[in-house]
């Protein structure tokens, strides 16, 4: 069983708050970094921190009340969380959604935090044209390219987030990607 | 199709975990936000504890039982 089920089905069932706190702990240090660069794509960096905070406090005090079975399930329920706390965070602050991570920055975020040597040629080139089709998509199709392949959602979160059936998702998300690609060429 | 599908798939996915490198890289987990889950974790245990205790019964009365009818007068 993957090491993040184990971890939440023994904190189901476990009374004691300093084992709680233990296995919690340890949780938390595997799903922050994935949780993080979720949150820190949908709101202004600025704001990240206190929504990163939220969607945490949200996922440690409702974890005994998860009733999943599995680590997609697990994950499918920590970005929903993420996300309420998102659509909170603008209704609160801003009007109008910003788009975060445009793709002219993203080499430039990956540039930033590589060590001197840089990314190697063939990499460089695969990020490029990755980048080249967001770029291409268009601007409906931009998100879900985004919130599939770069953040990782799959298709039913997706389907969820947008109240659209799971094969009318994957569809659209397979159309999205041959367009841009034709563009592309 | 197909391929050319899904080797534009791939190259989204590896630029998707560059990018979690890199925000990991620029901004790694702080014990500030462990803490604040185990303060939330310490929370619920808490109101766990104190919904326990008023489900308790009353010191003196028998658990699960009935509280005797009214008597009827004859």
């Amino acid at each position: 069983m993957d090491d993040i089920m184990k971890l939440v089905r023994t904190y189901r069932l476990t009374g004691a708050l300093d084992q709680r706190l233990s296995l919690a702990d340890a949780l938390f240090r595997m799903i922050v970094p994935d949780l993080r660069f979720f949150v820190f794509s949908a709101v202004p960096h600025h704001a990240a921190d206190d929504v990163l905070q939220e969607t945490l406090k949200g996922i440690a005090a409702s974890l005994k009340k998860f009733e999943g079975d599995t680590k997609n399930a697990f994950w499918a329920w920590c970005y929903r969380i993420a996300r309420n706390k998102t659509s909170d965070y603008f209704r609160k602050e801003e009007g109008n959604r910003l788009e975060i991570m445009p793709p002219d920055d993203l080499l430039q975020i990956i540039e930033s935090a590589q060590p001197s040597s840089g990314i190697p040629a063939q990499e460089r080139h695969d990020l490029e044209y990755a980048v080249g089709l967001l770029r291409k998509a268009k601007p409906g199709c931009f998100e879900f390219l985004w919130k599939h392949y770069v953040i990782g959602l799959d298709y039913g979160e997706i389907a969820a987030e947008h109240n659209i059936q799971y094969d009318n998702a994957r569809m659209k998300i397979t159309r999205c990607l041959s367009e841009a690609q034709s563009l592309m060429s | 199709m197909a391929d050319q599908n899904t080797e534009a798939a791939a190259k989204l996915e590896k630029l998707g975990a560059h990018l979690r490198q890199a925000v990991a890289a620029q901004h790694p987990t702080q014990e500030r936000d462990i803490q604040t889950a185990l303060g939330a974790v310490r929370e619920q245990w808490e109101q766990e504890q104190e919904a326990l205790r008023q489900k308790k019964p009353a010191p003196g009365k028998t658990p699960g039982r009935e509280p005797e009818p009214p008597e009827i007068d004859r």
